[in-house]
């Protein structure tokens, strides 16, 4: 029999997972007592940290959903030749897969300032003066592509690899694969998502075990509602409480016996256990008062700890990652810039800058930076043409056919821009990477092989990345 | 496409197998290289401009096809593109080499590739592809399409001769019959206590009280199949049937009372639509006519008034889409056809919007030809304001301010009691006090003092005003303003007019005019469709008795009765659907219901009266390893309470649920809660009458999986996430509804013992085990002893008493058991 908090690699114990095991206390002994015996015959619970297929460069993926599409030619992707073509008609067919363009629109060179920055010289727009001091740290994938230039489609089709299948969600994927770091946080947690895209199943276990659904926070920095409900009792003290739960779990214990084969009782009970955990560890993540003045104030929030909701975010996924929490997605909607992009991109882009160069300057300081990974792009990218709303300002129609993600952190090098549409922006042309690889990649920095991740269903063996993807083994450091 | 040219692969191979038998084994090779190394280079970087797709579009550019074997061979305006075997002959090779033209115009090709075409063309460009052009979207087959098993008319399916004594009825015999086949044995028939919680879970959403419990153990120990078919009429009876089964409808149909997007705004008379699912399901209302009405009711002819009303509000299916902000005619018209695609035919018409269905015999056209009919039926709701509803009676102007008046008003004051409330919540959060759930608000004031108590009493002053005004409103009764959010047909006559194809979705880019009519996938006789008609009636009737409408209800009882469809994939019975796992079996259920005159009823009897529904939920490991999904249905698979079952059982147990339905004053005030949780959560009705306010679920919704009510969902999701955990244990709902029992409890049965037992029997439908009385026992013990040692006053000892009882009522709502069904 293992106890829960056996170490599941066998290897020593660190300090930072003695920590953790500690922390949980008399819940995880508990839950050891009662499941242990099943557990013995049906194996370790499903939630419980699993080694990697191979050496781990990361332990935690940030995933900065930036939805919308954002156009990739006003941002990270720096399109000179535009410039020539301002105004004029492409020189080729508009792509006809992933891309909603319009006939006859014109190229429509970027209306934002271009720049060199670090030592590495990647050009980044005026837009985001915070994230361009960390160029260096950036390793932009110019030659992102897929198949589709639909809002709903493209979410799903970056969460899952597939937009007409439902198919699991990367981070339950990335739950299923390695188990939770943490025993009081679930390891896969979204942060304000739009419910189009809960509804759509981009977090969804889909026919993975439920227990890797993601746990959905919401409302995160929009005043004092809480971001997951119930998660205090008004009339119990914990230790009250407890006495409950350990008899709830032996009314579970018994349903267990008779039902070993069903995965959802196990799931009941590693739900009830985590939330209890939960409870404690909900209301620390959230309590901003051990954070300095300074680094409230580096993300931008006051000293009240009141800030815009993607600052209030990035602080908070910060806050995961040092709790261990394994794949975490933050998310900054309002990049759909059909028209006035100016403006718009300009606001959104302010949204997002200082919060994440203060994410990024946080991790490092914490010594978390080399273990995790970050992860920044949306649903796809725009065409470089315009698409003419008309009596409004100019702004640009969606394009899956190229577009731009940055990863930065552990395991990949900084300071390289990879890949590149052709040379107006529209499609991916060289070095081509499509969502499958860039899903491949992300499984490859945290330990896990992508062909090897595999869930027996309907009869078939079912991975992340279909039948396809490579790991873009020239991006990592 | 794989599928395609793997049938032509091996078509070819077997023609030259027949002439050039020493060759096949080459020719073999050759496709394979043609078809892993020339096919996808051509399709990605050569068919844009030479195909019959790209001719199509005008777009050809050298006169060169290169999509078909005829065409790569006689080339274009520079000759021949392929020469077989001979390389420099060939004008394509030097054309991607940049020795004559460069192709493919946006970069040279991989230097391997090009590799690839010069071994290719050497190897004498081996080449499958017929005449007939594979890429050309535009030529679905849709005669052939029909062919598809879900397309085709129904065929009489005769239940197979079973050798075992197992089976009783005749799907008994088509379940046996595959299972037999697999080796498989059938788990025990379901013990009575099991089957009654089963069935009243199924038909009616409730949970069986423990006299009723009790009473059917007493008549199943007698006659067990009489008292199942007793018990079974009864419930079919029950008005709580349509509020289970409409439920489900509501799934399908999106049902909600705001209109989405970023205004949501208001829909105060959406229940009607609502009770009028309710309505038919209760009355058995045949399912084809049920589907008419929801189409095209408000053109049907109808006899009397009421008759006539209630059609108008059954259109409310093609109204009751969500809006996006600024949302386009032919977005809406969009989605309503994807809806009723989805929810009826089990067909995604939606992707034919913008481009030929990529895998369903729809080509866009067959799209505009239907968008066209709904394009004179305008939604009156799209504005999501009262005085654009569809007024079911002639109303004035004045009228219509007075009732939105009326509504305006409820509103205000129910946010008002928010408001205060929670002004309360936060004085006594800052002395460290929490809101007692069961204690009334007065309770709550009264535990503060001072500058706070006064505070807090100004706050209990305003929600008393404001529950007066309420009361007030009540009084005056709702005005007569019968609103309903439904279509009205807007086509003039002998104006009804065709809609254009949109190019890829866009309503800038308009093709042909397509003349109104069915999709051809639907039928091979198209609708005679006159020119003083808009067609929805006469694509009502065509929709509603489809084959594709029987099968994919059919496979939606079985659905809700197993929790798996014999076709899995509920609302998908296109190409990318599941095939059923008893396909004969799905056959037989939608010719009964068909034959049945389309009665819901019939059929839900006649599945739950097979001895395959009545099968226990026993795991059997045997059987696990062969079939650990339980396709072939060898027992029961036990279901998690979906949400609103959940919070019906929770209330029942506490014995506060109300089961008459809401009044219309009722209605209307629940709707006014709005985004209001903690009110929502106080309504004591079941839950199918809570308000479905558009992006604001009410919590338990919210944890337990409720669907979005923005899509078509057939099938809903049953994850176990620690946010229900947390729901269970700290929710004001599950506190306060503990507490309840417990007073209920307290009331009814004194002996500790005894009122375990009663506890257990309202909660889990079942007496403790010796083992569970102990431990129960002993947690309300504990907990009593917490209190002994802190307090001693009377008054506090009943208190006391009911939270030590509570903890253990909550303990059994949150367990395990009680959310799933066996």
């Amino acid at each position: 029999m293992r106890s829960s908090f056996a170490n599941p690699s066998g290897g020593p114990i660190t300090r930072r997972e003695a920590l953790r095991t500690s922390a949980c206390g008399f819940g995880a002994l508990a839950l050891a007592a009662l499941t242990g015996k099943t557990r013995a015959a049906g194996g370790e619970s499903p939630l419980a940290a699993k080694p990697a297929h191979f050496e781990p460069k990361v332990k935690r993926v940030i995933f900065l959903f930036m939805e919308g599409g954002p156009s990739h030619v006003d941002t990270f992707d720096y399109k000179p030749m535009l410039a020539k073509y301002d105004g004029k008609a492409p020189p080729y067919d508009q792509p006809s897969a992933g891309s909603t363009g319009h006939k006859d629109s014109v190229m429509q060179v970027s209306p934002f300032k271009f720049q060199q920055h670090g030592e590495s010289g990647l050009w980044i727009s005026d837009r985001f003066p915070h994230l361009a001091q960390h160029a260096d740290d950036l390793c932009l994938i110019n030659s992102m592509h897929h198949e589709t230039g639909q809002h709903e489609q493209g979410c799903v089709m970056m969460h899952t690899g597939e937009f007409r299948f439902i198919r699991p969600s990367m981070g339950s994927w990335i739950a299923y694969g390695l188990g939770s770091e943490s025993e009081n946080l679930p390891g896969y947690v979204v942060v304000n998502p739009r419910d189009r895209n809960e509804s759509n199943g981009c977090y969804a276990s889909a026919f993975l075990p439920a227990v890797y659904d993601a746990t959905i926070m919401r409302d995160v920095g929009r005043g004092d509602v809480p971001p997951i409900r119930n998660v205090q009792n008004p009339l119990w003290r914990t230790e009250q409480q407890r006495r409950q739960l350990d008899f709830i779990q032996s009314l579970n214990a018994d349903l267990r016996q008779r039902r070993a084969a069903d995965s959802d009782v196990d799931a009941v009970i590693e739900s009830y256990e985590r939330a209890f955990r939960m409870q404690t560890a909900v209301p620390q993540l959230l309590d901003l008062s051990g954070e300095t003045a300074a680094t409230l104030e580096s993300y931008g929030i006051n000293a009240k700890g009141q800030g815009g909701p993607f600052a209030m975010q990035c602080l908070l996924a910060r806050r995961m990652a040092e709790a261990g929490v394994r794949f975490i997605e933050v998310s900054q909607g309002g990049w759909d810039h059909h028209n006035s992009l100016v403006k718009n991109m300009t606001g959104v882009a302010k949204n997002v800058d200082q919060p994440i160069a203060a994410l990024i300057g946080d991790l490092k300081q914490r010594g978390l930076w080399s273990d995790t990974l970050l992860v920044w792009g949306g649903e796809f990218g725009r065409t470089p043409a315009i698409e003419d709303m008309k009596d409004k300002e100019f702004g640009r129609d969606h394009n899956g056919a190229g577009f731009t993600y940055w990863l930065a952190g552990g395991g990949v090098k900084g300071g390289l821009r990879y890949g590149a549409t052709d040379e107006l922006g529209w499609f991916a042309a060289d070095n081509k990477v499509h969502v499958h690889d860039l899903h491949a990649t992300i499984l490859h920095l945290l330990g896990l092989d992508h062909k090897r991740l595999t869930f027996r269903y309907g009869g078939r063996d079912y991975t992340l990345t279909d039948v396809d993807g490579e790991v873009v083994h020239d991006i990592l450091a | 496409m794989a599928g395609t040219s793997k049938t032509s692969k091996s078509l070819a191979s077997c023609l030259v197998v027949a002439l050039l038998a020493p060759a096949a084994a080459f020719a073999d090779e050759g496709h394979d290289f043609f078809e892993n190394k020339i096919r996808p280079v051509l399709v990605e970087h050569c068919y844009g401009c030479h195909s019959a797709e790209a001719q199509q579009k005008d777009k050809l550019k050298g006169g060169l096809l290169l999509d078909t074997r005829m065409g790569i061979r006689e080339g274009g305006e520079s000759g021949p593109a392929v020469v077989p075997g001979k390389g420099d002959e060939s004008v394509l090779l030097s054309a991607i080499r940049h020795e004559s033209l460069e192709m493919p115009p946006k970069g040279k090709l991989p230097d391997e590739v090009v590799a690839d075409f010069a071994k290719w063309i050497d190897m004498g460009a081996p080449d499958p592809r017929d005449g007939r052009s594979l890429v050309r979207k535009d030529e679905i087959d849709v005669a052939a399409g029909r062919e598809f098993w879900s397309f085709r008319p129904l065929r009489s399916a005769t239940a197979p001769e079973v050798k075992s004594a197992w089976a009783r009825t005749d799907i008994d015999r088509f379940v046996a019959a595959e299972r037999d086949q697999a080796g498989l044995q059938a788990a025990a028939d379901a013990a009575p206590r099991v089957l009654v919680r089963r069935l009243y879970f199924d038909l009616v959403g409730l949970a069986p009280t423990p006299e009723e419990v009790t009473h059917f153990k007493n008549a199943a120990a007698s006659d067990r199949q009489a008292a199942i078919e007793q018990l079974v009429d009864r419930l079919l009876d029950s008005p709580h049937f349509g509020e289970r089964w409409g439920r489900h409808w509501l799934d399908v149909a999106r049902y909600g009372e705001t209109s989405g997007g970023t205004k949501n705004g208001e829909w105060p008379d959406a229940w009607r639509y609502r009770d009028y699912v309710i309505r038919s399901l209760n009355q058995d209302k045949p399912y084809d006519l049920f589907v008419r009405e929801q189409i095209a009711g408000d053109l049907l002819e109808s006899d009397s008034e009421s008759l006539r009303t209630d059609r108008i509000i059954a259109t409310g299916l093609l109204a009751m889409g969500a809006n996006k902000d600024n949302s386009t005619r032919m977005e809406i018209i969009g989605e309503q056809l994807d809806t009723v695609g989805r929810a009826v035919l089990g067909v995604a018409i939606g992707c034919a919007r913008c481009h030929d269905h990529k895998f369903d015999p729809i080509p866009t056209a067959d799209f505009y030809a239907m968008a066209g009919i709904l394009q004179n039926a305008e939604p009156k709701d799209q504005t999501s304001h009262v005085s654009r509803c569809r007024h079911l009676v002639k109303l004035d102007k004045a009228q219509i301010n007075q009732y939105k008046d009326y509504v305006g008003e409820l509103k205000k004051h129910n946010s008002a009691i928010a408001k205060g409330r929670d002004r309360i919540v936060e004085i006594m959060a800052k002395k460290g006090l929490h809101l007692d759930q069961f204690a009334s608000l007065e309770e709550n004031v009264a535990a503060l003092d001072g500058g706070d108590r006064n505070k807090a009493e100004q706050s209990l002053d305003e929600i008393r005003q404001a529950e007066e005004a309420l009361e007030e409103l009540r009084r005056k009764g709702v005005p007569q303003a019968p609103l309903a959010i439904a279509v009205e047909e807007t086509g003039i006559k002998g104006k009804f007019r065709n809609t254009q194809v949109h190019i890829r979705g866009n309503e800038d880019v308009l093709g042909d005019e397509v003349p109104r009519n069915a999709l051809q996938m639907l039928t091979p006789v198209p609708l005679e469709i006159g020119e003083e008609e808009s067609g929805r009636r006469r694509l009502a009737e065509l929709v509603s008795t489809h084959p594709l409408t029987a099968r994919v209800f059919a496979n939606r009882v079985w659905h809700h009765l197993f929790g798996v469809g014999l076709v899995r994939t509920v609302d998908n019975f296109g190409t990318l659907g599941e095939r059923p796992s008893h396909p004969e079996l799905l056959e037989y259920l939608a010719r009964r219901l068909v034959e049945s005159d389309w009665s819901t009823k019939s059929l839900i009897r006649e599945v739950v009266l097979s001895r395959t529904y009545q099968l226990a939920a026993d795991e059997e490991p045997a059987a696990l390893k062969i079939d650990p999904d339980n396709r072939l249905l060898w027992r029961h698979t036990p279901r998690r309470r979906d949400a609103e079952a959940l919070r019906d059982a929770i209330l029942a147990a506490a014995g506060t649920l109300e089961l008459a339905s809401p009044d219309a004053w009722q209605q209307l005030n629940y709707h006014g809660y709005g985004q209001d949780a903690e009110t929502v959560s106080r309504i004591p009705h079941r839950a199918v009458y809570l308000p479905v306010i558009r992006g604001f679920p009410p919590d338990i919704f919210a944890a337990f999986n409720f669907p979005p009510p923005d899509l078509v969902v057939g099938r809903r999701e049953t994850s176990s996430v620690p946010t229900q955990a947390l729901f269970a244990m700290n929710s004001p709902l599950v506190m306060r509804q503990s507490q309840s029992m417990a007073q209920r409890l307290i009331e009814e049965v004194s002996a500790t013992d005894a009122r375990i037992d009663r506890a257990f029997q309202l909660a889990l439908g079942r007496s403790p085990t010796g083992d569970e009385l102990q431990r129960a026992a002993a947690l309300v013990a504990s907990f009593a002893s917490d209190f002994e040692s802190t307090d001693k006053q009377e008054a506090k000892q009943e208190i006391a008493e009911r939270q030590s009882w509570a903890v253990l009522c909550q303990s059994l709502l949150a367990s395990a058991e009680f959310r799933f069904i066996e």
